[in-house]
């Protein structure tokens, strides 16, 4: 099918954006950077839920609570990660780990702001996001969070940028295509926090988005803002059923 | 082959010669159509151009200078200009990194007049507003650009030029 998609394709013609496969990026890794990420002694992402294991129980804030103290062991949070992001009734604002992560440290512990993609906060939302490691990808799309819903389908599917190009313009259409020697991925998020050989280190998903806003020389979106948060609320559920990966490996 | 520049008229293709075979989904006019788009919206830009859409070219260069392959060449390798072999397979460095995203452009010149190849390098989507290939010309129209890339078009009028005359000089034989 992907050979009939490219022919459409070349061909000029518009190419249903259901024709896209669900692949997680794993499929797209050599043997090597599978071995990788299937090996916990080996896999460098591993070295940020370390670090989150010591956060964890590390006490923080004039109160001097932990982690630990609240939800005990890391496992409780079995089940979370994989559901989010999620559209927060009381507020009527969307919540993606990052937001859960920094809510809690500067409200209920409050504790000095952990910046976004700063080593703390990676090191416990990969600690949490491993928690959920092999459990698919289940995000509430409908009632109230429908809204927001919409919008990331519109984000995702408009053009942006000097380049003028959207998401689903590569992702979508031209999923499995070779740019330049990079074979273009499904787009997927099932893997976030993941190790990055491009960046030599570990990024949220958010910092994935921001990495392909500007290379279609785009402005970023602020990771905050619920735009960016509806997107990934979008991209989480187009991978729906893909098991997460935390922490993935990926070129 | 005319060389990309020369004002010397090119043979326009007839609507029948167009035929259904590049494009099925454009609307290519039956009459010569008077589509003045503006090349780079911030007036003060030196490379502030307009161009004229006739049939499936541009039967005009977009800018005064002599068009020079050699430059053409270099701007369609240059990563941070036309980048074309990200896309497109053709006779540059490293062909073996190169996408197929596109068609292969290796002997482009064979196939298109210089007006085609100057229509599908600056404003391809005027075709076919579906094609990911991006209007290398125009810079109206769109949507959250970065700052630094705000009203400009990706490629100058020159630039294209350039590359319009690399890529008609392309038949096949280089390596």
């Amino acid at each position: 099918m992907r050979r009939w998609l490219l022919t459409a394709l070349l061909l000029g013609s518009a190419v249903s954006a259901e024709h896209a496969e669900r692949q997680s990026g794993y499929a797209l890794l050599g043997d090597e950077l599978r071995a990788l990420q299937d090996d916990d002694f080996a896999n460098p992402g591993m070295l940020w839920v370390d670090a989150g294991e010591r956060l964890w129980s590390q006490a923080a804030g004039p109160d001097g609570r932990s982690c630990q103290d609240c939800h005990g062991d890391p496992t409780s949070l079995r089940g979370l990660a994989n559901r989010l992001p999620r559209f927060d009734a009381d507020s009527e604002r969307l919540k993606n780990l990052d937001t859960l992560v920094r809510n809690c440290r500067e409200q209920r512990q409050q504790a000095a702001a952990l910046p976004h993609e700063s080593e703390d906060l990676l090191a416990l939302t990969t600690l949490i996001a491993h928690q959920s490691r092999g459990l698919p990808l289940d995000v509430t799309v409908d009632g109230a969070a429908s809204a927001a819903f919409e919008q990331g389908r519109a984000s995702f599917e408009r053009r942006r940028g000097q380049l003028d190009l959207s998401c689903a313009d590569c992702h979508e259409r031209l999923q499995g295509a070779r740019l330049r020697g990079e074979t273009i991925s499904a787009g997927m998020i099932n893997g976030f926090p993941l190790y990055r050989l491009t960046w030599e280190g570990l990024g949220s998903r958010q910092r994935m988005i921001r990495w392909c806003n500007e290379a279609v020389r785009a402005e970023p979106m602020n990771p905050d803002s619920q735009g960016a948060l509806a997107l990934e609320l979008y991209l989480a559920w187009r991978g729906r059923g893909l098991t997460l990966e935390t922490p993935a490996v990926r070129r | 082959m005319p060389a990309a520049g020369t004002p010397a008229p090119v043979p326009m293709p007839s609507v029948s010669d167009m035929g259904p075979t590049l494009h099925p989904g454009a609307r290519l006019p039956g009459s010569i159509l008077a589509l003045l788009l503006t090349l780079a919206a911030g007036a003060a830009r030196a490379d502030c151009a307009t161009f004229e859409i006739v049939g499936d070219g541009i039967p005009l260069p977009l800018s005064q200078q002599t068009a020079d392959a050699d430059a053409g060449r270099q701007a369609a390798a240059d990563r941070q200009r036309g980048d074309c072999s990200i896309c497109h397979q053709l006779p540059l460095p490293n062909a073996r990194f190169h996408g197929n995203v596109g068609p292969d452009l290796s002997a482009i010149g064979a196939r298109l007049t210089p007006p085609q190849i100057r229509l599908r390098v600056a404003a391809n989507r005027h075709l076919n507003p579906e094609s990911v290939m991006p209007d290398y010309g125009i810079s109206r129209d769109r949507h959250q650009v970065a700052e630094a890339f705000a009203g400009q078009p990706i490629l100058t009028a020159r630039e294209i030029e350039d590359i319009v005359a690399w890529l008609a000089s392309l038949d096949g034989s280089e390596p």
